[in-house]
């Protein structure tokens, strides 16, 4: 039984994670349509920026976490601004340009903190919850802020006026300047939003994570697994998807192991790219 | 008679300007080796910190007037080049390093690089030191790996902690799905069989894994009195132990064991009591049990890069110079045939952890293995102590072992 439950309580992180982590990545798409291949390295930008505030500054965790937040989030706007808006309409110049910007992210960081070995991000609340199974309430605290970052998302873009215009802008982004907002303050605003959530994923996880200069490359292929079942570009669907991956990799890595648990993922995907390509939710459902 | 005395005497004149000018003309000429590791990237740290060791066994080597082949005396010069621990990329600098820069020996990390880049450098007749036994092939006869035991030193775990913790009787080996983590895996595997240790949980994991939580769950739910994380990487050991003490798991009767430690990573996750009685094979260079020698290496090394995180790859090309300076010494050439030839046919050469004898024909297909005493250590406040020593070449004896070896890397696909 108790074993169960840590599986459950394993399964409840992962999920949280993957929500955060491909929510963004989905905004971006569905108001942009760029798959932008960097979102790994702004989720990596996040976690050195708890790194250097939190474990070598003594920052209190939070507010590490809230810097980096922002400084992702002003990380994404720039991009937009100086990278991707010179591709917008054209899906493969975006995508070149994310894997550049990659690379430059890459190197930028391995240019001031050096590579080696990992930077070890202690816990902030290390003392082990035991619900269902056991766990850290650094690692639990996941969820509730999981929960609260989304919800506020979705709130913001259910019910303001420019959330509104975002979310049109993802149907269609002439329908969008019906609520005053035109394309490219649309695709300022996703980039903002979509990579401010990397950047909280990647605050949040430091202190469960490895944090090195690559960190990003293990994943933003199961953000893409979970942004393309979920249907790119739809917040709902990417929630529904990032449950199901994350109870399946769990339960899959529990009893067999973690290479089939990402066979079984991309095949997953690929089924279902093949029998839905619009995703589980279809855009009406949104 | 003073006709002959002058005559002589001027030989003896002639003979000390030539011999001098001679040395002179040495003495300015280098040699160089190449330092063929990943310097960037994932894989970084099992090559940047071997760059550290490698400047203080120069600049000792160089200051003292270079490396005596023969009658020559040669500088020494590494010249570097960074794989990233990518295979193809290592093809290409084993390729500009010894054509281009006309390197006579090289310094590799080993595993996947090595299998791209072997071909090549045994055409060339490269001797070529790697950190990873299991690289050894009768294919590639330039290929030695003179300091690392890895794998055969996680046999020498087993065989401590089946006498150390006599009452732990299982065994989980939490590994990654590569070369390196497969390789740790059976060779650990064996080892806990011969110790009379089963092995209950031996999944490997795949590179892209980032949450724990689940593996661990697995490998806890099969009881093991002993965690082995092999040659996990740094990256993932430290996730592993956290993972296995936040599910509660405590080494009552056995302990976790691993090829090394990063305690920097580590006890940031876990606190260091936890580690208390880790066992491993890395003890650090001031461990009171080491040489003077070490001492002295350690105390230059800290002199040198205060604050840098010390593991064994900070000495570990370094070992492999000190070799190569043997064997250069007993051939009295910098040809790379002829070092190889000269070490060969020493019965025993120095290794940093005392006389080696070669070993490998049975497993390998050819001996290109240097094995010492190796030492074992326990942990003690999150620093490693040396509390024994043990030899394979003991192990290797008891037929029962080479047995339980032979099938466990056979069931590995790691021999046919």
């Amino acid at each position: 039984m108790q074993f169960i439950g840590q599986m459950i309580l394993n399964g409840l992180m992962t999920s949280s994670f993957y929500a955060l982590i491909a929510v963004g990545l989905s905004l971006v798409f569905g108001v942009m349509h760029i798959v932008n291949f960097a979102h790994g390295e702004f989720y990596m930008v996040g976690a050195y920026t708890v790194w250097v505030l939190f474990a070598l500054l003594d920052w209190p965790f939070f507010v590490a976490v809230g810097v980096a937040i922002l400084v992702v989030g002003i990380l994404g706007l720039v991009s937009e601004k100086l990278i991707f808006r010179r591709a917008r309409g054209n899906v493969l110049n975006g995508f070149i340009m994310s894997v550049g910007l990659v690379f430059i992210l890459q190197v930028a960081v391995v240019e001031i903190w050096g590579v080696g070995k990992m930077k070890p991000v202690p816990a902030a609340y290390p003392q082990i919850l035991h619900f269902m199974g056991a766990t850290t309430w650094q690692r639990f605290i996941l969820f509730p802020a999981t929960v609260i970052l989304l919800g506020s998302l979705w709130y913001f873009l259910g019910n303001f006026k420019i959330g509104r215009a975002l979310r049109a802008s993802a149907e269609d982004p002439e329908a969008a300047s019906l609520y005053g907002m035109s394309p490219r303050k649309s695709a300022a605003l996703a980039m903002f939003l979509g990579s401010a959530m990397a950047g909280a994923a990647g605050g949040l996880m430091a202190p469960i994570m490895s944090v090195h200069p690559y960190m990003g490359h293990a994943v933003i292929w199961t953000a893409f697994v979970v942004i393309i079942v979920g249907g790119a570009g739809n917040i709902k669907g990417t929630l529904y998807a990032s449950i199901i991956f994350g109870f399946l990799t769990t339960i899959i890595t529990t009893f067999l192991d973690s290479t089939i648990a990402n066979l079984v993922n991309t095949l997953v995907m690929l089924v279902l790219l093949a029998i839905r390509p619009e995703g589980l939710v279809a855009h009406a459902e949104k | 008679m003073k006709k002959v005395f002058l005559v002589l005497l001027a030989l003896v004149i002639v003979a000390g300007i030539w011999t001098t000018s001679d040395q002179q003309i040495f003495a300015a000429e280098t040699v160089k080796i190449g330092f063929n590791a990943p310097l960037s990237g994932p894989s970084a740290a099992w090559g940047l910190p071997g760059l550290e060791g490698v400047s203080i066994w120069l600049d000792r080597i160089n200051s003292a007037g270079g490396i005596q082949a023969g009658n020559k005396k040669y500088k020494v010069e590494i010249v570097k080049y960074d794989n990233e621990g990518v295979g193809s990329k290592a093809l290409l600098g084993a390729r500009k390093l010894v054509l281009e820069d006309k390197v006579v020996a090289m310094l590799m990390l080993g595993g996947p690089t090595s299998d791209v880049a072997q071909p090549f450098l045994t055409k060339h007749k490269i001797l070529t030191f790697v950190l990873i036994a299991s690289d050894i092939s009768k294919k590639r006869p330039y290929l030695m790996d003179v300091t690392d035991n890895f794998p055969i030193y996680h046999l020498l775990d087993a065989e401590y902690i089946a006498e150390a913790h006599p009452k732990a009787k299982t065994a989980a080996i939490i590994c990654q799905d590569d070369a390196i983590g497969l390789a740790a895996i059976a060779w650990s595997e064996a080892g806990f069989k011969a110790a009379g240790i089963e092995v209950v949980y031996s999944k490997p994991f795949s590179l892209e894994t980032t949450d724990f939580a689940p593996i661990v769950t697995a490998a806890l739910a099969t009881k093991p009195d002993i965690i082995s994380t092999g040659a996990t990487y740094p990256e993932f050991q430290a996730l592993i132990f956290e993972q296995a003490h936040t599910q509660g798991w405590n080494a009552t009767t056995g302990c976790i064991t691993s090829a090394c430690w990063d305690f920097h990573a580590i006890t940031a996750k876990v606190p260091a009591k936890w580690m208390d009685g880790a066992v491993s094979n890395f003890p650090d260079f001031d461990d009171p049990q080491l040489s003077e020698e070490h001492h002295e290496f350690w105390n230059a090394w800290q002199a040198r890069y205060p604050g840098h995180s010390w593991s064994e790859i900070v000495w570990e090309f370094k070992g492999g110079l000190d070799v190569w300076k043997y064997g250069v010494e007993k051939a009295g050439s910098v040809n790379s045939e002829k070092v190889y030839k000269a070490l060969k046919a020493s019965k025993t050469v120095p290794h940093s952890f005392g006389p080696g004898v070669w070993w490998g024909t049975d497993v390998f297909g050819i001996d290109n293995l240097l094995v010492p005493d190796w030492p074992i250590t326990e942990v003690e406040n999150a620093k490693p102590k040396v509390v024994a020593h043990k030899n394979f070449i003991h192990w290797w004896a008891k037929s029962e072992n080479r047995k339980i070896l032979y099938e466990t890397l056979k069931k590995w696909k790691m021999m046919k």
